[in-house]
């Protein structure tokens, strides 16, 4: 077992090129297996940036109260393909907003994530994805929503001043208002939200409301 | 004596076996390169003692080495290109990898110790690629380990992850 044989840098240099997925799974198979990605994961430069990010955010979610696992049978509805939804956006973004970066972290999520299951919060091929897109220019870019009042809802945000800075929410129990960021710096991103509006309200329909609702609950945190 | 591509260097295994071969293949390793030059001329005539690799694993990298012989230098930003972490592999390298596991960590450690950079990127894919795609139990059967958690952290990892049993 290489855990034994081969020296600390060349067993992290392994766990490097495992996908989030895999990443998981061998967390799962041993005590060693499990100490090697969580020594890999708190070293920078092992594991991409990107993924690290998001695994931390899952192991961070599945220890709260309220993680639960849904599971989705995608038989009838189209294979969900994570380089087309991503182009998707990406033209989408060309348009509308063309300082707007997709977050790496977002990017790994869309194309590591096991596609029939969702974990506390929707997958993508849930929901009609496309409809759900809210409008870049509100610097709101990717919000994944839950019509359930209870739902666990991630929302990742993208800033559309066109650094790269974004943050991932975790938000619990939306529908009693009693949510908790678990990540991110809000404050930041709700002033972001204020300029964008003063600056292009003009040429905007009235909004989408979902848009509207989100930032106004956001304030009250 | 002309420096030639075709001039022989002896390498010496840790079980005393000589291994002769070409010296720009053989310089595939850095570590060796690195020898040869401190040696110069000297290199010629005296055999060079690689104390950490046995007779079959350096037969092994050499046959890697000889393979990739001809191959341009890596890229000076070499990092940030195995930055994007495929874990994809060469055809002909795919069919060097397959060996016993003994085998595969040993050619992984001699690339380490004779610094072959792209022979050691290749084991590391190779052992990733065994991880890839497997559930926790079929990763355990492939590395022959032992599931060593308590019933508690069995417990727990079971309800973690749920959604993840039959992936």
């Amino acid at each position: 077992m290489f855990t034994q044989k081969l020296p600390p840098e060349i067993q992290q240099a392994i766990v490097g090129y495992l996908d989030f997925i895999s990443l998981l799974k061998l967390r799962d198979t041993n005590t060693a297996f499990r100490d090697l990605v969580n020594t890999s994961l708190s070293k920078p430069g092992i594991i991409l940036p990107a993924r690290a990010e998001l695994l931390e955010l899952y192991l961070e979610v599945q220890r709260r109260p309220s993680y639960r696992t849904y599971e989705y049978d995608l038989d009838d509805e189209e294979p969900f393909c994570g380089e087309k939804y991503l182009s998707t956006i990406r033209a989408q973004i060309s348009l509308s907003a063309p300082d707007l970066r997709i977050p790496a972290a977002f990017e790994c999520w869309v194309l590591e994530w096991p596609q029939n299951e969702a974990l506390g919060w929707f997958w993508l091929s849930q929901l009609g994805v496309m409809d759900n897109l809210l409008p870049l220019e509100k610097g709101m870019g990717l919000l994944h929503d839950s019509l359930e009042a209870d739902a666990t809802v991630v929302g990742l945000f993208v800033d559309s001043h066109g650094c790269q800075d974004y943050t991932i929410l975790f938000l619990e129990g939306l529908g009693e208002r009693s949510g908790k960021v678990w990540k991110g710096d809000i404050c930041q991103m709700v002033e972001i939200e204020d300029e964008e509006e003063e600056e292009d309200d003009s040429g905007e329909e009235e909004g989408d409301n979902m848009a509207e609702s989100w930032t106004e609950w956001l304030r009250t945190l | 004596m002309a420096a030639s591509e075709s001039t022989r260097i002896t390498l010496v295994s840790n079980d005393g076996a000589e291994v002769h071969v070409e010296r720009n293949v053989a310089e595939r390793s850095m570590l060796i390169k690195n020898m040869m030059e401190d040696l110069g001329e000297a290199a010629m005539t005296q055999s060079v003692p690689i104390p950490n690799v046995n007779e079959s694993v350096l037969k092994k990298v050499i046959e890697w080495c000889e393979h990739h012989k001809n191959d341009p230098p890596a890229a000076a930003d070499d990092d940030s290109d195995s930055r994007k972490k495929t874990t994809d592999i060469e055809e002909w390298d795919q069919k060097f990898m397959q060996v016993d596991q003994e085998m595969l960590f040993e050619i992984i450690l001699a690339s380490n110790y004779l610094d072959i950079k792209p022979l050691l990127d290749v084991g590391c894919k190779t052992v990733a690629n065994m991880i890839k795609g497997k559930s926790p139990e079929e990763i355990r059967k492939t590395f022959n380990i032992t599931n060593d958690f308590t019933p508690e952290e069995e417990e727990q990892i079971r309800r973690e992850n749920e959604w993840a049993e039959d992936r």
